[in-house]
């Protein structure tokens, strides 16, 4: 079984906030993503996914130790997402080597 | 006066949610339902935009956009003095007010058709056009003009929201396809109109009454203000139909627009560019509140406001 090692950094957020993550983090480096649209409830209340600006996403990376720990530090360090509801989660995840990767 | 049957519809939708009965529709058929209503919209308007000289309308359309200044700035100043909100959250709120809402509109075309009432069929433009306004009057009451602010961002993303877009293609196909437009597409989009408008406020009154548990949090100004506001602005638009020379169904529409508050594009648009306001405050305002408000009893009430003043 051929597989690398790497981190998925998962980002449950506001939908609202999507074109402004992604463009900060096709800043930092990022070149592929995975969004899915998703509903549940926590600190900042209920998001039921009934209507636009009531869903979140959740945004999935896979990274190398690397760019992972860039963007972690950009995500902490940055006030942007102050007045937002944002859940952030690593992982260490084996990749199928099936083709090449593009967030190196 | 008997209750419109589409206003039924919200009011089982908003009890429903109430009594906690799990429904609700599909966000897809939602989102269609939205899409169907804005075309229709636009298209009605267009269609009798292209019966008439569009040049004679743009003094019409400054005027709008001095509405939808005007509308924000009267808020805010009652929103951060009498309710103590905080600068941020008195702009956002202030924002949401001056800008309209599409569902309130349509139920105040439904009310007039079902009276038989004519009305000058270009007022959609107008809905279109007191979309944006407010939006950047909101920023600039929560931040002042800063280079914070992305402003070529901003007017893109409010002159080309979803809302907007669609209105113009309904107003442009209606334009330029004219009257025959109603031959080959009006099955389709101006006959079930009604029945479309039910659906949606059904939903619709499933996501207010699922802010009103929220009202608690927020106190008892929040609520007079959903209640009290929409009427004063509602005089306010009664005041430019005047200056327009709009006839009774005219005037109440523009009455409707200045009194709705918008409950998808401004909520999107200030979330992005003032995180720092509460969005749970103006949407639990502008949806929890003045939409049942003005659906259920605004609505009349302007009507009768429109019938004094214009003495009809």
């Amino acid at each position: 079984m051929e597989t690398t090692t790497k981190m998925m950094m998962t980002i449950i957020t506001e939908q609202n906030l999507e074109k402004i993550i992604l463009r900060d983090f096709e800043n930092l480096g990022v070149a592929g993503y995975t969004i899915i649209e998703a509903r549940g409830k926590g600190g900042t209340g209920l998001k039921s996914g009934a209507w636009m600006n009531d869903t979140n996403i959740q945004i999935e990376l896979i990274l190398d130790n690397e760019l992972a720990t860039k963007i972690y530090n950009f995500i902490s360090d940055t006030k942007k997402y102050d007045n937002y509801s944002m859940m952030v989660y690593l992982s260490e995840v084996k990749v199928l080597n099936r083709h090449q990767d593009m967030n190196k | 006066m008997a209750l419109d049957p589409v206003v039924m519809f919200f009011i089982a939708g908003f009890t429903i949610s109430l009594m906690r009965v799990d429904f609700k529709l599909p966000s897809e058929i939602y989102e269609f339902l939205s899409v169907m209503l804005l075309i229709t919209i636009g298209m009605k308007g267009g269609i009798e935009l292209s019966k008439q000289d569009i040049g004679v309308l743009l003094g019409d359309v400054g005027l709008m956009l001095v509405m939808g200044v005007v509308i924000p700035l009267v808020a805010y100043p009652i929103l951060y003095w009498l309710g103590k909100f905080n600068r941020a959250d008195a702009s956002s709120i202030a924002a949401h007010y001056g800008s309209v809402s599409v569902g309130t509109y349509a139920v105040g075309v439904a009310f007039l058709e079902s009276q038989s009432i004519n009305y000058e069929s270009h007022i959609p433009l107008y809905l279109v056009v007191l979309e944006i306004p407010a939006i950047v009057v909101g920023i600039i009451l929560a931040k002042g003009i800063t280079k914070e602010t992305n402003w070529a961002e901003m007017a893109r993303e409010s002159i080309l929201a979803k809302s907007i877009v669609l209105l113009f293609v309904g107003l442009f196909i209606g334009w330029a396809a004219g009257p025959e437009i109603k031959e080959s597409l009006g099955a389709f989009f101006f006959d079930p109109f009604k029945g479309i408008l039910a659906l949606f406020l059904l939903e619709m009154g499933i996501v207010a009454a699922g802010q009103v548990g929220l009202l608690k949090k927020y106190g008892l100004f929040l609520l007079g203000f959903g209640v009290v506001f929409p009427v004063i602005a509602a005089a306010i638009g009664l005041g430019f139909a005047d200056i327009m020379g709009l006839s009774l169904g005219g005037s109440l529409l523009l009455m409707i627009l200045a009194a709705s508050a918008s409950y998808i594009a401004v909520p999107a648009a200030i979330r992005v560019a003032v995180p720092e306001a509460n969005p749970g405050l103006s949407l639990t305002a502008s949806l929890g509140i003045t939409f049942p408000f003005n659906v259920i009893f605004g609505i009349p009430l302007y009507f009768k406001m429109a019938q004094m003043y214009l003495g009809v």
